[in-house]
Parts: C-alpha cells; sequence; structure tokens
C-alpha cells in the first residue's frame, strides 16, 4: 500500500520562504509573457502598447464582477472554466518552469501532465457546448480536431526527450540532462524544439493557427469558445491561458537550452529571460505572419508530427549504430 | 597517409554532415507540402546545393577523394543548383504554366506517406549490409528515402513539370547513394551520370514547352485521351 | 473455491426456477436477478480469497466425468478476470430489475432473459476458472450461445435477428476455423490439461509455438474484437437490451482477451514478430475503431466501436508484455500485462457505465438517435453526471480509471523505447503514437456525445421521463468504483501485480513482489496529484463563490436571447451544432482511411419551389464490412448458388446474375479505378510501375550485393556495414581497410 509514500521534505523555515517565493514567482509570471507579446506587436505596429501590468488590471477587474448565466447553461459551464485551470495548475506541479527541477515531479510525470492538459481541454469544450451556439460549437469542433492532431506529436516529442535521457521524469528529461542528445543527436533535438514550438502555437491559439485578435467569431478557435464566460470565470480562463503558453513555453526553453544549469535566484531570472524572449518570438511572428487558411492548419500539424516522428527515427538510428 | 586514414573524423563535421543530411529529408518533405510550382523548383536547387557540398564534407572526412569530390562538386552546383531551375522557371514563365501543384494526393496526404517512407527508408537500410565506409551512418536512408520521395513527386501529380522535379529528386537520391560508394566510384561514370540528367531534363523541357505549344495545357492527364482507342 | 461453485449452482438454481416460474408474473425475473446477483458476489469473494490467502497454491476441484476429468482452478488470472465479470453482473443485474420490468414483452418472455443471463453468468465462470481444454470449450461454447440469445431477445426487430446471427456466425466461424486446430494442437502436444500443455509448451520448437499463437490470435480475436474482425460488435451491441450490452461490451469481447492472456501463459516468451504483430493489430484497432466511433450517429453503436479502441488499448498492453518478456525486461513486461489487465477491469467499469447510462437516456426519450437529443442534463442531470464521469474516464483523462491503465501503458511503452534492443523500440513508438492519437480522438468523440446529448437545448421537442432510481443506483456504483480505481490507484496495481507478475517469473514469490512495488511506486504519487487536483477544483469553486458575492445574472428563458449569438438575436436550438457537424472536421481529415460519405441536396434554381428542402447528410461504412466481409460471404453464397442452379437445371449463372458491387469499399473501389487507369494508359501508374520495379531491383540488388560479391567483406570488416557509429571514427588497421577497397573496385581480387 503504497498510496500516499509520497516524499514531501518538509521544509526548514529559510527553505519555506524559497519555497513560497518560487510558487510565487512562477504564478505571477502568465500574464506577464502575454504582456510581452502584447508589447511586441504594439511596437511593430509602431504602437506603445498596453502598460505592461495591463494583464494584471485586467484579471483583477474581471474579479471584481459578476457573473452572467445564459438559462441554456448548466452546472458543467461552471465547472467548464475552474476544471480546466485547476489542471494547469496540477500540472505547474511536474513541469520546470523557473530552475532545472519541478516540485512535486514523479517517474511517469509527463505522461499526467500531457491527460492534464486533456482533462482542461475536455472541459472547455464542454462549457462551450453547454451554451448551445453554433459559433462555439464550430471553436470546439476546430479544437478538438487541432488538438488531436497535436497530441501525437507532443507524445513523440517526449519520446524524443525520455529515450536521449533514459528518464522519465520531466525534469529529469529536460535541460543538462539532454546535454549528451544535442551532442550526439544535434539534428534531431533541433526538430524537436521546432515540433514543440508548433504545438506551443496551436496549444495556446496563437498565429498562425489561430488569431487571439480577430474579430470575426467564424474564424476564432480559442476565443470563440469562451464567449459566453465573464467575471471571475473569464479570469480564471484568461490566466489558464497565459499559464498554459507558460508551461509549454517552459518545456520548450529547457528542452532547447541544454548546456545551462542556472539555478538559485539568478538562474530564475536566466530562465525568466529566456521565457520571455520566448514571447518575444511569439510577438514578432504574430506581428508578422497572417493566420493560415483553416485546411493548411492539418498540414502544419502533420508537419509537426512528422518532425517529431523523424526526430525519433535518428535517434532511434543513433542508439542502434 | 597512414596518420590520415587513422585520424579521427572530428564531431563538430559529423553533426554537420548529419543536420545537412537531415535538412535534405525536410526540403524532401518540403517539397511534398508546397503548393507552388516555383517554390518546389527553388526547393530542390537548394537541396541539389545541399547536397553538392557533401563530397567536400567526405573528402575533409576522409583522404581518399580528393580532386574527384572537387569535381563532382563543381558539376552538381553548375547544373543542378543553377542550370536546371533555370530552365524550369523559364519554362514556368514562358509556357504560362498555372502556377499551383495540382496534386493526386493532398498535401498533408503526401507528407504522410512521405514520412512513410523515410520510415521504411530507416528501417531498410538498417539491414542493409553495404561495402565502404560512409560518411554518415544517416547518408543510405537519406539516399533511400530521397529516391522514394522523387517517385512519389513524379507519381502523385498531374502536371508535366513537377515529373520533371519527381525525376530530379529521384537522381538526387541515387546521387546521394552514389556517395556512399565515393572512392569505388570513378569519376566517368559520375560525370556521365549528370550529363545524362542534363539531357533528361533538356529534352523534358523541351518536351514539356512544346506539350504547352500545341495543346494549351500541362495536365499530363489530358494526354490520355490522346491514345489511339484500343 | 467454496464461493465458486456455490456460485454455480445458485446461478444455475436462478436459471431453473426462473424457467419454472415463468407462469407467475415477473417473480421468475426476479428470482434469475437475484441469483445473478448473488452468484456474482460469490465470484468475486472467489476472487478475492486468492489474494487474501496467497500462500495456498491454485486449488483444483476435481468433477468425476466421463469425459476425463475436468478441474476448475482460481489463479491470480483468473481471479482478475472473475473480479471484473462479478462486479459487473452484480451491477447490470439490480439495472436489469428495472430495465425489464417495464419491457412490454410477456412475463415469460422476461423471465427466460433472466435464466440467459444467470446461464451467461454461469458459464463464464466456468471458462475463467477452466483448468483444461475440455471446459474452457464448454464454458466458451454456452457463452456464445447464451450471449446469442440474450442479442437476438428483440427477435421481432430483424436488425435484432441480423446482429444475433453475425455473432453466433462469427463466434462459430472463428471457432471452427482457428480454435479447434489451435486446441488441437495443443491437446497434442501436452494433453488436456492446461498445466501439463504449458509444461510441454516450454520444450516446443518457436515455429510451433509461433503457429498456436497465431491461431489464437486470429480465434480469440474475433472474439475480442480486434479490428478487421470486429464486425459483430457494431452489429450486435446496438440491438441487445441495454444490461445485454453492457455484458457484452464489459466480459464477453474481455473473454477473447482472458483466452489470448491465457493461451500467452502457456506459450512462454515469444519472439518479437509476434509482439510487434499484437502491437500494430492494437494500434489499428484502436485508431480505426475510434475513428468509426467517431463517424456514428447512434449512441449505441457509436459506444460498440468504442469497445473496438479500447480492445485496441489493451492489446497494445498486451503487446508491450510480450515485447518485455521476449527481451528480458521484466520491467517493461509488468507493466504492459499490468496495463492491459488494468484496462480490462476498467473497460467494464467505464463501457458498462456508459451502456447502462445510454440505456438510462434511450429509456427517457425512447431514442438513441444522438442528434435528435440534446439538454437532457437538466432533466436528468444525475444520469448526466454519471455519463460524464464514465466519459472522462474511458478518455483516460485523470483522475479517474482509465488514466491510471494508459498511463502503466505508456510507461510500458516508454520504457521499451528506452529498454528493447534493435528495432523494438520503433515497435513501441508506433505504439506510442497510436495510444497518443486515440487519447485525442476518444477525446474529441466523448466531447461530442456527452455535449449534444446532454447540453445545449433539445433539439426535438421529445418527452424525457425521469430515470428510475434503482438504474441510477446500481449505475453510481460503478461511477464510484471508477473514482476508488482512479484515486488510489495503489489499491488495483496491488491487485494486479501478481497476475502481470505470472508471465514474468513464476512463481510469484516475495521478492519479486517488492521489486515490482517499487516499478510501480509512482502509482502512490499519482494518487496525491490527483487529490491535488480535486483540492485546486475546490479551492478555485470557493475563490470564485467569494468574488462574486452573490452577483450572478442568469438569464431568463423567456427574456431576451440567452446565449450570445454574436449579434444575431433569433438563436433556436436547430441552430445548434450537431453531433455530425462536430465531428466532421476530424472526419473529413481522415477521409483516407474512413471514406465518408456525403449526401448534399442543394435546391435548384434562383426560386426553388417549396417542396425541395435542402439537406445534407454523412455516413460512413465500415472498410472490413464493405471491402473484406460482404465481398467474401457474397463470393460465397454466389457460388453456392452457381452450385445450385448447376445442379438443378444445368444452366449455368453468369457474372450479370450476381447482384454486386453497389456498396463497394475504398480498396476495391481503388483496385478497380487503379485496374482502369492502367487499361487507359495513364502516364503516372505506368510510371510508378517502371520506377518501383527499377528501385526493387536496385533495392535487391544493394541487399544481395555482399553477399554475392564477396563474403570475405563482410567478414573480414563487419564494421564498415553502414551501421557504424558516427561518435566513433573510423580508426581500423589499414591492412584491411586496402583489402576490402581493391575488393569493391575488383571483387575477388583479393583472398584471405
Amino acid at each position: 500500500m503504497n498510496l500516499l509514500a509520497m516524499t514531501i521534505h518538509l521544509p526548514v523555515p529559510g527553505v519555506a520562504a524559497v519555497v513560497t517565493a518560487q510558487v510565487l514567482g512562477v504564478l505571477l509570471l502568465p500574464p506577464l509573457l502575454m504582456s510581452v507579446i502584447a508589447k511586441t506587436k504594439a511596437w511593430f505596429g509602431g504602437r506603445d502598447g498596453p502598460p505592461w501590468l495591463q494583464p494584471y488590471f485586467d484579471l483583477l477587474k474581471l474579479f471584481r464582477k459578476g457573473a452572467v448565466y445564459s438559462h441554456t447553461t448548466t452546472w458543467v459551464f461552471r465547472a467548464g472554466p475552474i476544471v480546466s485551470l485547476a489542471a494547469l495548475l496540477t500540472a505547474t506541479t511536474m513541469i520546470p518552469v523557473l530552475g532545472p527541477n519541478s516540485w512535486l515531479g514523479f517517474k511517469g510525470d509527463l505522461i499526467l501532465v500531457a491527460y492534464l492538459f486533456a482533462l482542461g481541454r475536455m472541459f472547455t469544450v464542454l462549457a462551450a457546448m453547454d451554451t448551445g451556439s453554433a459559433f462555439e460549437g464550430m471553436g470546439s469542433a476546430r479544437e478538438v480536431t487541432f488538438a488531436t492532431m497535436s497530441e501525437p506529436a507532443l507524445f513523440l516529442c517526449l519520446a524524443v526527450l525520455a529515450i536521449s535521457t533514459g528518464n522519465l521524469q520531466l525534469d529529469d528529461m529536460l535541460g543538462t540532462n539532454l546535454a549528451g542528445a544535442w551532442h550526439s543527436v544535434g539534428p534531431a533535438m533541433l526538430l524537436v524544439v521546432g515540433a514543440l514550438f508548433i504545438i506551443l502555437l496551436t496549444e495556446c491559439s496563437r498565429i498562425p493557427v489561430d488569431d487571439p485578435l480577430t474579430h470575426l467569431e467564424l474564424t476564432m478557435i480559442h476565443e470563440v469558445m469562451v464567449l459566453d464566460h465573464s467575471g471571475p470565470d473569464f479570469a480564471y480562463i484568461t490566466y489558464g491561458a497565459a499559464l498554459k503558453f507558460t508551461l509549454l513555453g517552459s518545456l520548450l526553453v529547457h528542452a532547447a537550452m541544454p548546456q545551462v544549469a542556472w539555478v538559485g535566484l539568478p538562474g530564475a531570472l536566466l530562465w525568466l529571460a529566456a521565457l520571455m524572449a520566448l514571447a518575444l518570438l511569439v510577438g514578432i511572428i504574430e506581428s508578422t505572419m497572417a493566420r493560415l487558411r483553416l485546411n493548411r492548419v492539418s498540414l502544419l500539424l502533420a508537419g509537426a508530427t512528422v518532425l517529431s516522428g523523424l526526430a525519433v527515427l535518428l535517434v532511434l538510428f543513433n542508439k542502434l549504430a | 597517409m597512414l596518420a590520415a586514414l587513422t585520424h579521427p573524423i572530428p564531431d563538430s563535421l559529423h553533426t554537420a554532415i548529419d543536420g545537412a543530411l537531415v535538412l535534405v529529408l525536410l526540403l524532401n518533405l518540403a517539397m511534398l507540402a508546397t503548393s507552388r510550382l516555383a517554390t518546389c523548383i527553388r526547393l530542390f536547387s537548394f537541396q541539389c546545393l545541399v547536397i553538392s557540398v557533401l563530397p567536400i564534407a567526405a573528402a575533409t572526412a576522409s583522404d581518399a577523394i580528393g580532386i574527384h569530390g572537387f569535381f563532382l562538386m563543381g558539376g552538381t552546383v553548375v547544373l543542378k543548383v543553377f542550370l536546371i531551375p533555370f530552365i524550369l522557371l523559364r519554362v514556368i514563365r514562358t509556357g504560362d504554366i498555372q502556377r499551383e501543384v495540382q496534386p493526386y494526393l493532398g498535401f498533408t496526404g503526401s507528407v504522410v506517406v512521405g514520412a512513410m517512407m523515410i520510415g521504411g527508408a530507416f528501417a531498410l537500410s538498417s539491414r542493409l549490409v553495404l561495402p565502404g565506409q560512409a560518411m554518415s551512418t544517416l547518408l543510405i536512408p537519406v539516399a533511400i528515402s530521397t529516391l522514394l520521395i522523387g517517385l512519389l513527386i513524379l507519381v502523385s501529380r498531374y502536371k508535366a513539370i513537377t515529373q520533371v522535379v519527381g525525376y530530379l529528386v529521384l537522381e538526387n537520391g541515387i546521387y546521394l547513394f552514389g556517395l556512399s560508394l565515393l572512392h569505388a566510384m570513378p569519376l566517368l561514370v559520375e560525370l556521365g551520370i549528370l550529363l545524362d540528367v542534363f539531357v533528361g531534363v533538356f529534352v523534358m523541357a523541351i518536351v514539356v514547352y512544346h506539350i504547352r505549344q500545341e495543346f494549351d495545357h500541362m495536365d499530363t492527364q489530358n494526354l490520355a485521351p490522346m491514345k489511339e482507342p484500343a | 473455491m467454496i464461493f465458486l461453485t456455490s456460485s454455480l449452482l445458485v446461478l444455475l438454481a436462478g436459471a431453473v426456477l426462473a424457467v419454472l416460474l415463468a407462469r407467475h408474473g415477473r417473480a421468475g425475473l426476479m428470482v434469475s436477478l437475484v441469483a445473478m446477483v448473488l452468484g456474482s458476489a460469490g465470484y468475486v469473494a472467489a476472487a478475492v480469497g486468492r489474494w487474501i490467502d496467497t500462500a495456498a497454491p491454485p486449488q483444483r476441484l476435481i468433477w468425476p466425468l466421463p469425459l476425463g476429468a475436468p478441474t476448475l482452478t482460481i489463479d491470480y488470472l483468473s481471479a482478475w478476470f472473475l473480479l471484473t465479470l462479478g462486479l459487473l453482473s452484480a451491477v447490470v443485474a439490480v439495472y436489469s430489475w428495472s430495465y425489464f420490468s417495464v419491457e412490454t414483452r410477456s412475463t415469460r418472455a422476461t423471465a427466460s432473459v433472466g435464466a440467459v443471463l444467470c446461464l451467461l453468468v454461469a458459464s463464464m465462470g466456468v471458462l475463467l476458472c477452466a483448468g483444461d481444454v475440455i471446459l474452457f470449450l464448454v464454458g466458451w461454447e454456452m457463452t456464445s450461445l447464451a450471449a446469442f440469445f440474450l442479442v437476438g431477445f428483440h427477435d421481432e426487430d430483424p436488425a435484432a435477428r441480423h446482429g444475433a446471427w453475425t455473432y453466433l456466425i462469427a463466434t462459430h466461424l472463428s471457432s471452427a476455423l482457428f480454435l479447434v486446430p489451435m486446441f488441437a494442437l495443443l491437446v497434442a502436444v501436452g494433453g488436456w490439461s492446461f498445466a501439463g500443455i504449458g509444461a510441454a509448451l516450454g520444450v516446443q520448437d518457436s515455429t510451433v509455438r509461433v503457429l498456436i499463437f497465431a491461431l489464437g490470435l486470429a480465434g480469440f480475436g474475433v472474439k475480442a474484437g480486434f479490428m478487421p474482425v470486429h464486425v459483430w460488435l457494431p452489429l450486435a451491441h446496438p440491438v441487445a437490451p441495454t444490461p445485454v450490452s453492457a455484458l457484452l461490451s464489459g466480459v464477453v469481447v474481455k473473454i477473447g482477451i482472458y483466452g489470448l492472456l491465457r493461451l500467452l501463459m502457456l506459450l512462454g516468451p515469444l519472439p518479437g514478430s509476434c509482439g510487434t504483430a499484437m502491437i500494430v493489430l492494437g494500434a489499428v484497432s484502436g485508431v480505426l475503431g475510434v475513428l468509426y466511433a467517431l463517424a456514428q450517429h447512434d449512441i449505441k453503436r457509436l459506444l460498440a466501436y468504442h469497445t473496438v479502441e479500447n480492445i485496441g488499448i489493451i492489446g497494445i498492453g498486451i503487446g508491450v508484455g510480450m515485447l518485455g518478456q521476449t527481451t528480458g525486461h521484466p520491467l517493461v513486461a509488468l507493466l504492459g500485462y499490468s496495463g492491459a489487465l488494468l484496462h480490462v477491469l476498467n473497460h467494464a467499469l467505464f463501457k458498462g457505465l456508459l451502456f447502462l447510462s445510454a440505456g438510462a437516456v434511450i429509456h427517457a426519450t425512447g431514442t438513441g438517435q444522438i442528434d435528435r437529443l440534446g439538454g437532457l442534463a437538466k432533466k436528468t442531470p444525475l444520469n448526466a453526471l454519471l455519463f460524464l464521469l464514465a466519459a472522462v474516464a474511458i478518455c483516460g483523462l485523470p483522475p479517474l480509471n482509465g488514466f491510471i491503465s494508459e498511463w502503466l501503458i505508456y510507461g510500458g511503452l516508454l520504457g521499451g523505447t528506452i529498454r528493447l534492443p534493435r528495432a523494438l523500440p520503433g515497435v513501441a513508438v508506433v505504439g506510442l503514437a497510436g495510444l497518443a492519437l486515440m487519447g485525442g480522438l476518444a477525446l474529441a468523440c466523448f466531447a461530442k456525445v456527452f455535449s449534444v446529448v446532454f447540453l445545449g437545448s433539445p433539439r426535438e421537442a421529445l418527452t424525457a421521463h425521469a430515470t428510475p432510481r434503482l438504474m441510477l443506483g446500481s449505475m453510481s456504483a460503478l461511477a464510484v468504483l471508477c473514482l476508488l480505481i482512479g484515486l488510489a490507484p495503489s489499491v488495483a496495481t496491488d491487485l494486479i501485480a501478481p497476475g502481470a507478475a505470472a508471465f514474468v517469473v513464476t512463481p510469484y514469490s516475495t521478492s519479486a513482489a517488492s521489486t515490482f512495488d517499487a516499478i510501480l511506486a509512482p502509482a502512490g504519487h499519482l494518487s496525491a496529484l490527483l487529490a491535488l487536483l480535486l483540492a485546486l477544483v475546490i479551492i478555485l469553486l470557493l475563490v470564485r463563490h467569494l468574488m462574486i458575492r452573490g452577483q450572478i445574472v442568469i438569464t431568463a428563458a423567456s427574456g431576451r436571447a440567452g446565449t450570445w449569438g454574436c449579434g444575431y438575436p433569433a438563436l433556436t436550438p436547430r441552430i445548434q451544432y450537431t453531433a455530425s457537424s462536430f465531428a466532421w472536421s476530424l472526419i473529413r481529415s481522415f477521409r483516407r482511411l474512413l471514406w465518408p460519405h456525403k449526401h448534399l441536396v442543394v435546391p435548384a434554381g434562383a426560386f426553388p419551389s417549396g417542396d425541395i428542402r435542402a439537406e445534407l447528410s454523412t455516413h460512413t461504412n465500415d472498410i472490413a464490412q464493405t471491402d473484406i466481409f460482404s465481398p467474401f460471404f457474397k463470393g460465397a453464397a454466389q457460388l453456392a448458388a452457381m452450385i445450385r442452379t448447376v445442379s438443378l437445371s444445368g444452366h449455368v449463372p453468369t457474372h450479370a446474375d450476381a447482384a454486386i458491387g453497389e456498396d463497394r469499399g475504398p480498396f476495391r473501389t481503388g483496385w478497380y479505378s487503379l485496374l482502369s487507369a492502367v487499361r487507359r494508359g495513364s502516364i503516372q501508374v505506368c510510371v510508378v510501375y517502371v520506377a518501383a520495379t527499377l528501385v526493387l531491383v536496385f533495392m535487391v540488388e544493394t541487399a544481395w550485393q555482399p553477399r554475392s560479391g564477396g563474403a570475405l567483406v563482410e567478414r573480414t570488416a563487419p564494421a564498415i556495414s553502414m551501421s557504424a557509429d558516427p561518435s566513433q571514427p573510423t580508426a581500423r588497421p589499414t591492412a584491411t581497410r586496402g583489402a576490402d577497397e581493391l575488393n569493391h573496385v575488383l571483387p575477388g581480387a583479393t583472398r584471405p
């Protein structure tokens, strides 16, 4: 019976402060990254853009408001944002964000992380369908289609990381653990990073898969699914979207930077810089690219799957040789 | 001489060769995915450039090539990187060909089939026992996949011009295969192949141009009814 | 053992009494269902006894019968399946009471259904605990027959008769073609008892064992519903009464899995190709099963295709286990087998729950057509919750039980990619990608079903009756079990470990137990994190509650548009997305696998007349049926007709006599179009032919060259094969190199 055989080392007071700081840092980070993207897009458009703290103000504003529920909805609609955010917060404990280690990782946590993302998606989709609106139905159908196609790519990427490190715990599959793999099968690792980037853009509904700022509901994916949410529910959704970007971005950044073992406060700042650089890149892409036609998105996602599959092939071939 | 033979290939060079070969694979897939004829030809030209650098890398990796490799590279660059794409792009421009690719098999489908072919090529090459020392373990699988994908482009597109590209990609695969036997393959044979390819493309381009002149279109599908009745 | 025998006796007595009491109202049904509950409880007790009394060797009960002495034994594998059977059939028995009470058929019919249910459960119990071939086959046959009668319960419906007969023919063809030869081989090798066969097979040559495995896979595969031979499932499940569908999907198809696992246990490690075949078969079944499920419009048919998918998942698990067993990696083997075993139980629980819940929907509204339903969550809230729980579980999402078994199988696959030798990690990657794709597709499918049936507003004015309490109560039991396994996976993994370990090491010892506990230890971490998930849900709920402080506006049904319609004020339920439209973008993406048909009626002209309504419908035929079985059976029927006509009248029927080809599947269509392309002289086809031949010749040449050109090359310098490690530079003796270089130019120039 190892029901509660979890080894949590009770921290001494000093350590407790560090842990609290870490948790707070990670939880406060996501809106900042959204701000970086917004600023980048504003700069490209020749504007100053919203204040750096605008996403935080938006969240606070939403929390102070009430909520409107359509009479067609049931408890599923209200459960949607909560379950989605809870799933993402749980996933946060297993992904290294501002340091080389995760908080509660264990052997096999990568599968739990992937399926927690899926759980969040399931409830977002159900909440959207609960409104009985054709627009939200359309968004849900697209969301599940594209998510289905990016799922094998994500697992193949994770398989590459697992094979090259011989480990099944996310924080042991990233960062310095990958140094050897980058050395021996560098091209494969580049493919993985590329595939992870496409997955990031898809899962976080960014251009070229989805346009988060479009004003035509017919072309939206994620935004149209959450049209009917308001108040704190919408705050959860907005924060959840930012958190998802942070988590997938962390996976990407930690897979792409093998040589560095950044620890402690300076390390955290460096990881923060890396994440902000990623957000900058996404912002640049959003400013310079148009959204793809919907039927080309499936080609992009098939491309991501093929890239990651090729990476697996290269890694395995290297091991075989 | 002896020292050079036992001299280990530097790791960075290996990574570079592997990277170039993976790039060749990606360019193959990109050619399957693109919907523009001109893009397809430019991708092909880029693939030829990458491929033509490989003999030099091989020359650095093992000393047995020497001037042979440079001749190969020069020939490839002149012919395949510049001349052939130039001819093809000219045919597109002057032949007033519609600039889309028009596949039998959809783009996503082609990419998936291409990926399966790559998987098959890797599986096949892990069973092959070939003589000669390859510059990289990836050379043979990449060569086979390039060959197969060339074949796929050849058969899965309507337009005659894409079939020419498919034929050329197939030839690139054979060229890559030849690289694994570099020191065993006489220069003369190599040059002969290059000349063959050139003549082939030249003839095809002329044919394509004249098909266009005579029949106002380039779609091989519409050639079928011209056959005499059985 | 006393529990098992008394259960069997109770079940048989129940069946007999039900028939005797058939004239006395519902007493017959009542008696048989009570017997079923008692018998199931006995099964569970017998199974649990196996784990409590770990020290005891497998017990036997000798029956002095004329055909030798059949034995009943319970080992860990039997116990696990017995537990699955007992848990599900007890719930189904309770559910059946309220289901068959409202049945319009005569009480005699309901009494007989009770009797046959008892027989089904009893025969499966016999089969699972059979210690020898005869008893196994008796149980197998009785199960098939009982299931046949149950599927054909609504025999006034032609579809029900068709489903029942298809099932009977499929199961008997598989027995005749594959299982009988297989058992004949087994008996020839090692006698009648499984123990003797196991001992004798150990010394057999691997060709014989592979042959036996192939026969067993084909034979048991029909019952289990692996992909090309699954055709009976989507025909029989929808037409059977709901409790029967639940039993069919939950345990009857698992009999096939049990047979396969029992066979594997007897056969021991097989060559890697068998495990590879198993994984590929599982992946194909899973992906195609869930894709077909996505394309269905009938809820029970959809669930039937999901059974094919889940059997595929179990198949992948078994395949991983086999690979681990073959290559001597107990970790991989244990994760694979335990994942497969746990998924057997999990699937029985959540698929049983889904079928029962779907039955409650049909009971409430009178239809199982997904696109006619909608908004049921408001009318039957508890049923909606139960269906949602089961849907989350079947998608393999945390924190329910489906996730745990998929997690184990994923662990086995990833472990396999890391540890397996040679090209086998590639096989594991295929399984991994397949499982991931299945996960995504299952999510899409159940998001579709749940949201279209239970959410939004009703699409048609159907009256929804309340669901009977007894139905809800019995279903809740299954939901609780799903949650329990999901949140405390260690309980389940502890129970499975000995069963799964039996494939790897025999006998199961305490030292082995501790090793396996260590491997499955993360299950404990898992439950802690899932508890965290639930805690976070509660915290976020409280936070929202505090922040809103009662400022909730619920738009009135009577007032202006409730849902924001993007500026369009007159939203009606008909505007909602339907199941078909929800699934269409995915189905279109996979059209090369599914070949869906689209039927579109467009009104013509600028002012179309009022009687033509625009109409769009889609349907998807099963490739296995249109391309494999229906031409096969049509051909057979044609042949029979030909023989009959010739022998009776001397007239030889021409090809035109038989009506063929109106619903050709994609393979045949593709084949015919290829033939016609060749006849027309299509350039592409000719080029394919020429180039493929060239490439083939080229590859064969290169592959054979070293062997024909000079065996010397291989012998003197194996390192020159292209599998040389790039990180290890080619430092080889120069003499060898010179020799083999010479050999390339002039084969055979140097001799050793």
